[in-house]
């Protein structure tokens, strides 16, 4: 899902030639930028959105963002990923608050993202990627926010906690919990009540043979 | 007591997890199917026209002189001043004085928008990409690179505005000689010194500002290897309308179709010849190895490409893809050039209207957003925006 060599490459270039350059983002570097932040703050802002379209829109914001504040990127106070991501965060965050709504999650996901999948594949991983949206709907704020941040940001545990204000340790904790709850709502089929009650516990592997799908 | 509760109540909830084997091993699977598999993906579309959107904002961005905040106290002094204006006006009130009646406010006529946008030339599009230095030159470099003075539409239909201006160059396979316009080539103004071809033609496009898919207008010019009329009459295969239609006094064409190449015979090599009609397509455009030029960026071994264009900006507009080339004479194809037009992402097929005058070949591609009447307007109104280099 991420392309750790793209992404420690630009790091890398952003942290240090092009910010001597003063500040200044060129069209390549934006390139690059978006070559290797697109997919992940996209897939990030899918995990924290109910809809294609809201993504979408969150994610030309956070772009948008990044050229108008490029120049108030300092590398010496934190890697850019960080910056991103927290730009990323502010925009979502930002965005809930103005529109407090939570739609049902489209049927619109892009069908022909991985040629490598069959067309009975494609719509199998469209269902289950519609069922991980609701579901992550169905999780209390911050379990989603670890969710998204860990797997559809990619972050390391070192860098959720960054952004959450939460140790390591912590993190790999509630993040172990979150990920508990979601496998169980999976399972179960059904929406349970997170917030204070351990879900009951059946397991029937169903990501197992997911995973075996599509593999 | 209550908080006591609230307390336990947490720690409760995150002790770590149980240790049992089977439940973390399935938590574990999930993780990975998280990490691996549960990825929301982008339609390439959007993601495409982001990143135009995105490089055109930062090209609009860098053109503009970089504003310093004002410090805390030059805020206050419009504040100061508004202060000052109040008192002043409140004291002429109270002593009763009257500001004399011929101190009218001048009017400021606006011009009427209704019909479209009368341009300044030259005054919009002063910033086209270079993507050999990856950088902006401004119109008078990309005049000395390009050799010839580029055209601009003076007219653009209401809410269009001009944007993405772009120099292309030929691919590194291709000996500058083999390109539209090797005869006459522009100097060379690569980052390599002179090794480096410099670039054979621009390109621009017409875009409504509401930024609707397919509400743009594609631009490609170059200067014709054979001089000024040397390109009429042309002969279009596979295009489903073709029609004559005269621009600026030359001989132009309306091309509608999906995929479509035009080909212009060099006057020596077919003289008296007549536009033909629309003929089937081959599969494939028939281009002897190591004859295409100037289309792709590495492309000397006849492969189709499209022309190179500045990161961020590939397939603008309404989505096709344009590729310049020159046949020689093999037996089926006869000495010449030809553009090369490829079908829309969307599958729509596109209209095209392409002129030469005075050298200069200029192609026009949009969707179904611009009416022909529109387009005609647009092509009459492209005009030199500067003078010709005299070298």
């Amino acid at each position: 899902m991420i392309n750790s060599e793209v992404a420690a490459g630009l790091i890398e270039g952003v942290d240090s030639e092009s910010w001597e350059q003063k500040g200044r983002l060129s069209p390549a570097l934006l390139d690059r930028i978006y070559e290797a932040y697109f997919p992940r703050i996209y897939n990030y802002l899918s995990y924290r959105t109910t809809s294609q379209q809201e993504a979408e829109d969150l994610v030309g914001l956070v772009f948008e963002r990044v050229i108008s504040h490029y120049r108030s990127f300092d590398p010496r106070r934190g890697a850019f990923e960080g910056w991103i991501f927290t730009i990323a965060r502010n925009v979502l965050l930002n965005h809930k608050r103005s529109h407090y709504r939570h739609p049902e999650s489209e049927l619109t996901e892009w069908l022909e993202g991985d040629e490598t999948l069959s067309p009975d594949q494609l719509f199998l991983k469209h269902e289950e990627l519609d069922r991980l949206r609701h579901y992550l709907t169905q999780l209390n704020e911050r379990d989603r926010e670890l969710i998204a941040l860990r797997y559809g940001a990619g972050l390391s545990q070192k860098r959720v906690g960054e952004l959450m204000k939460l140790n390591e340790t912590a993190v790999a904790v509630a993040l172990g919990r979150a990920v508990r709850r979601l496998r169980l709502m999976f399972e179960n089929e059904d929406t349970l009540e997170v917030n204070g009650k351990e879900p009951e516990k059946k397991s029937k592997n169903k990501h197992k043979s997911r995973n075996k799908g599509h593999e | 007591m209550n908080s006591w509760k609230r307390f336990l109540a947490q720690f409760k909830r995150e002790q770590p997890l149980d240790e049992d084997p089977v439940a973390l091993s399935q938590d574990a699977d999930f993780a990975d199917w998280l990490e691996t598999k549960a990825s929301f993906n982008a339609p390439p579309a959007f993601q495409n026209k982001l990143r135009n959107r995105l490089q055109a904002q930062l090209s609009g961005a860098s053109s503009q002189p970089m504003r310093r905040s004002p410090s805390p106290l030059l805020r206050l002094v419009p504040a100061g001043m508004g202060l000052v204006i109040v008192l002043i006006l409140g004291l002429v009130l109270v002593s009763g004085l009257s500001v004399p009646n011929d101190a009218n406010a001048t009017p400021v006529a606006i011009a009427p928008t209704q019909n479209g946008t009368q341009t300044p030339v030259g005054e919009k599009l002063n910033s086209f990409y270079d993507p050999a230095s990856e950088s902006y030159l401004t119109l008078d470099e990309a005049t000395n690179a390009l050799g010839f003075a580029p055209r601009l539409p003076e007219y653009l239909p209401p809410g269009y505005k001009l944007e993405n201006g772009a120099l292309t160059y030929p691919g590194p396979g291709n000996p500058p000689g083999s390109r539209p316009g090797g005869n006459n080539p522009g100097p060379n103004v690569g980052p390599n010194g002179a090794g480096m071809p410099g670039p054979f033609g621009l390109q621009f496009q017409l875009s409504s500002v509401k930024t609707a898919e397919g509400k743009q207008v594609q631009v490609y010019q170059l200067r014709t290897p054979f001089g000024p009329g040397g390109a009429s009459p042309f002969n279009v295969q596979g295009a489903q309308r073709f029609n004559p239609q005269a621009v600026q006094g030359a001989m132009g064409y309306f091309i509608q179709g999906m995929r479509w190449r035009m080909n212009f015979t060099e006057p020596q090599a077919k003289p008296g010849s007549q536009a033909t009609p629309p003929k089937p397509l081959p599969s494939r455009p028939a281009v002897t190895p190591g004859t295409r030029a100037a289309g792709g960026p590495a492309n000397g071994a006849g492969q189709g490409r499209p022309p190179f264009m500045p990161p961020g900006m590939m397939k603008p507009g309404a989505g096709a893809q344009i590729d310049f080339g020159r046949n020689e004479p093999n037996g089926t194809n006869r000495q010449g050039s030809f553009i090369d037009f490829q079908p829309r992402d969307d599958g729509k097929p596109a209209r095209a209207l392409v002129w030469e005058k005075d050298g200069i070949l200029t192609v026009l591609v949009t969707g179904d957003s611009v009416a022909d009447d529109e387009l005609r307007r647009i092509a009459d109104s492209f005009k030199a925006v500067r003078a010709e280099p005299t070298n």
